[in-house]
């Protein structure tokens, strides 16, 4: 119990508390609807296999977003990981192949964090150049969808560990843990200020322009891991597979309460928020498929609605996160009052 | 010692410094002097390796360095803290003080129970009510100045360099400010006290250095010199505040402008009752956060009020915008120009049209020769030192820049004008020019609210002033002389009410 004050304690103070609360709501409708089809190991470990690239397109978005970037390119550069470990693996043996996309992930985060930090180019800019760039390689790399993977790897990464916990969601974990490590150094508010306020890191006798290509970097080497279990999911490869996730990761931050302008939100917030969207269609593939199944409306054919109703859902809760941010605003000017008026 | 010799550096157009040299000695509190654009704060900056100068030698016990990066300045032991703060709003107190740790480290990563307990004992020492995971951006300004010292601090500087940090700070913390920098002082820490506050600086410090026009004028020590003194050596002519004070008290005046009734703005004030005359100059003095500046943004429009009226022209106001208030004659002024004034990019001429191109509709043209001309017989009558009326207002000095602002507010026809602490941070003359222009506009039948965090101003400009404490009007002075300054003084503390009590 006192476990339990003290976790909820934390969470009042976390910078993605509404990101949470959300994602238990929405749980439990979901629970509410579909009952035991949710709670059981395998619905929720589908759940984590399809929703785990976008949870670590998301951390990887939040990163760049933190030390004041965003990443236009996230999506392509999944695409050219996909291709590269389809195409390099009917030639090399197959971890090689992957280890050099993985690589190839990296040094893109480097490269964009280069150009973003020495050459003051928008980051905005500067990975929506690359964005194009990088779909044209991932096309050159594997002109059409096709390849396979050793099954292996799918059942290792579709599998469960001890009996209920997915194997993707452990490797949202190791993830989440290796950030925290970053977090436990300096390095952790040096990205947050790089975003926040650059003057005052370049004042406290920090390099901004390292700081900013280490964020950079540490995005890279999660978004290679989240193209990685992309393909291990799709199992072959395609050029555009992971196009969408630019602006979905995007979104999810949001939703997990990371502010566009920098300096604000936890990567737990952003995992949060992606799972959200996950969950989100989950309840609503759902509601459609077994409740409304192919009933009409006035002579429309309601499961034509899913899009629509999934993206109300999805707007309804950015606009819920970005209220909370403008009341997180006003209570911490209201503080700012009180104390004074104490003193 | 730290010493800097023949420093120059140029912005464009503008001398910044112009040989300009400054030493600190280990022990010792010097103070830094001089009126607005003189250099005091790039001279700071240069020695924090903020800016690079274009010419001169920076050397320490002799030997010249090198101060490419604020990280080089840091590793020679010299530590800044900024009038506009280096801290970041988002992160929490701790994160700031230690944003590139030396201290409360273990093997690369933080050690939170040692770098909590520092913070502690940090906050306890400069009286901060704030925790150590509290996010900045909750702090008050007066918190945040002391947070900002001690940031610097943290550092273990061998030379300190404080740029107006008493500006936003109450008088009893300025008082645990000098404690605490007088005991760094004996440990032989080398401190440069820049601040506009003469009186500080007296108490303060032991030596002082004067700059006038980027250049050093001179260095003494401070008992040598007089308030006087310092004045002339600031601004190369003996101070020169005439008073010529029209008797037009309030109770001889007829219809006002301007009518007040229980205004409240949320818990800022609480409740204000005005009346305001034509022609009339209506001092607010208070000190800083007493409500004065919610309530003239609420008259203006640009905040919400939550109790109360306002009549104006013997009509009652109803729904309160900027956008009203300027089309009805009522403008607002700023002290705060760079966020709330200045359009810092744009050019001096636009810089002065702008209100009234906003005002009109919308394909309603403007005479471009017409508004030229009027520009420049603005610049004129206002005296503004500009070089060409299009080049960007960011050239002008804090001075210069606020007389543009006067002169994008009398386009307008004004009948009231509202002015929120509008010489901050200006220098003496630009500061005495400002307050004849009020009274020239005064004098022509227009109305003013001044509120000044300098009383002495008030009493020099002002008909008649009231005093605002913690959200309402304490006391009024309706016969201004020299003799009230101690009132004054006094009313602003809130002695009155512990008098009634």
């Amino acid at each position: 119990m006192q476990i339990l004050t003290h976790l909820a304690n934390k969470m009042k103070k976390s910078q993605a508390f509404g990101a949470y609360i959300m994602l238990v709501l929405l749980v439990i409708i979901n629970l509410l609807i579909q009952g035991k089809g949710f709670a059981n190991v395998s619905s929720i470990n589908s759940l984590f296999l399809v929703n785990t690239p976008l949870i670590l397109a998301t951390v990887a978005q939040a990163v760049m977003i933190f030390c004041g970037g965003i990443d236009l390119s996230i999506g392509a550069t999944i695409s050219v990981v996909n291709a590269f470990a389809i195409v390099a693996g009917q030639h090399v043996p197959v971890p090689i192949a992957w280890l050099g996309a993985f690589l190839i992930a990296v040094l893109l985060g480097a490269a964009k964090g280069g150009i973003v930090a020495y050459l003051r180019v928008p980051p905005i800019l500067v990975t929506f150049a690359i964005s194009t760039l990088l779909e044209g390689l991932a096309l050159l790399i594997l002109p059409k969808p096709g390849g396979s993977i050793p099954s292996s790897i799918y059942s290792v990464y579709g599998g469960v560990f001890a009996g209920f916990i997915p194997i993707s969601a452990l490797v949202i974990v190791l993830v989440l843990i290796g950030f925290g490590i970053v977090n436990r150094r300096p390095l952790g508010a040096q990205i947050k200020a790089a975003g926040a306020n650059q003057r005052s890191l370049f004042i406290a006798g920090v390099n901004v322009e390292r700081t900013k290509l280490k964020a950079y970097i540490i995005s890279g080497v999660i978004t290679g891991i989240a193209g990685l279990c992309l393909t291990a999911l799709a199992s072959s490869g395609d050029p555009k597979i992971g196009n969408a996730l630019s602006l979905n990761s995007i979104a999810a931050a949001i939703l997990g309460g990371v502010d566009l302008s920098g300096g604000w939100g936890t990567v737990g917030g952003a995992a949060a928020g992606a799972l959200f969207l996950g969950v989100v269609n989950n309840v609503i593939f759902y509601v459609f498929n077994n409740v409304i199944h192919s009933s009409t409306l006035m002579g429309i054919k309601l499961s034509y609605l899913q899009q629509l109703l999934t993206n109300i859902i999805i707007i309804l809760g950015l606009s819920s996160s970005l209220l909370a941010h403008l009341k997180k605003g006003q209570k911490r000017r209201k503080q700012a009052n009180e104390i004074k008026n104490v003193g | 010692m730290l010493a800097a010799k023949n420093i120059s550096k140029q912005y464009g157009q503008t001398k910044a410094l112009d040989q300009a040299e400054l030493s600190m000695k280990p022990g010792e509190i010097r103070a830094l002097l001089g009126s607005n654009g003189s250099g005091k704060s790039t001279i700071a900056k240069v020695l924090g390796g903020l800016v690079g100068k274009n010419q001169g030698e920076i050397t320490i016990d002799g030997e010249p360095i090198q101060l490419g990066s604020a990280k080089d300045a840091l590793a020679r032991g010299i530590a800044l803290a900024y009038q506009d703060y280096s801290l970041v709003d988002q992160l929490t107190v701790e994160e700031n003080l230690f944003l590139n740790p030396k201290e409360a480290i273990k093997k690369g990563f933080i050690d939170h129970k040692e770098r909590s307990d520092k913070t502690l004992r940090i906050l306890e020492q400069f009286h901060i009510s704030a925790k150590p995971e509290t996010y900045v951006s909750s702090l008050d300004e007066s918190d945040k100045s002391l947070l900002e010292v001690a940031k610097a601090l943290v550092y273990k500087p061998k030379y300190l360099i404080l740029d107006e940090v008493t500006a936003c700070l109450h008088r009893d913390q300025v008082l645990i400010l000098f404690d605490i920098l007088r005991k760094e002082k004996e440990e032989g820490l080398s401190i440069l006290f820049i601040s506009h506050r003469f009186d500080e600086v007296y108490e303060l410090c032991e030596t002082v250095t004067i700059f006038r026009n980027g250049k050093t004028v001179i260095t003494t020590d401070l008992n040598k010199v007089t308030h006087d003194d310092i004045v002339y050596y600031m601004t190369g002519q003996k101070e020169a505040m005439k008073k010529q004070h029209q008797k037009k008290c309030a109770s001889d005046q007829k219809e006002p402008l301007l009518s007040i009734r229980n205004l409240g703005v949320g818990c800022q004030v609480d409740d204000v009752s005005l009346k305001l005359y034509p022609g009339e100059i209506l001092g607010i003095c208070g000190l800083q956060g007493q409500g004065q500046s919610e309530f003239l943004r609420a008259v203006y429009g640009s905040k919400k009020i939550s109790r109360g009226s306002i009549t104006y022209r013997g009509k009652q106001l109803g729904k309160l915008s900027p956008e009203r208030s300027l089309k009805s004659g009522m403008a607002f002024i700023s002290g705060d120009r760079g966020s709330e004034g200045i359009f810092a990019d744009r050019s001096i001429f636009e810089n002065i049209n702008i209100s009234r191109g906003a005002l009109r509709f919308i394909f309603r043209g403007i005479r471009l020769k017409e508004s030229k001309s009027k520009a420049d017989e603005l610049i004129q009558r206002l005296n503004v030192v500009i070089g060409e009326t299009s080049d960007p207002a960011s050239s002008l000095s804090g001075g210069n820049q606020q007389k543009l602002i006067f002169a994008r507010d009398l386009l307008l026809d004004l009948s009231v004008l509202l002015l929120d602490d509008p010489t901050k941070g200006v220098d003496v003359k630009a500061r005495s020019e400002i307050q004849e222009i009020l009274k020239e506009l005064a004098d022509k039948g227009m109305a003013c609210i001044y509120y000044s965090s300098d009383y002495k101003e008030l009493t020099a400009v002002a008909d008649r002033i009231v005093v605002f404490y913690e959200g309402n009007i304490t006391k009024e002075f309706c016969d201004i002389s020299d003799e009230i300054e101690s009132d004054l003084a006094a009313a602003m503390l809130g002695a009155t009410r512990t008098e009634a009590k």
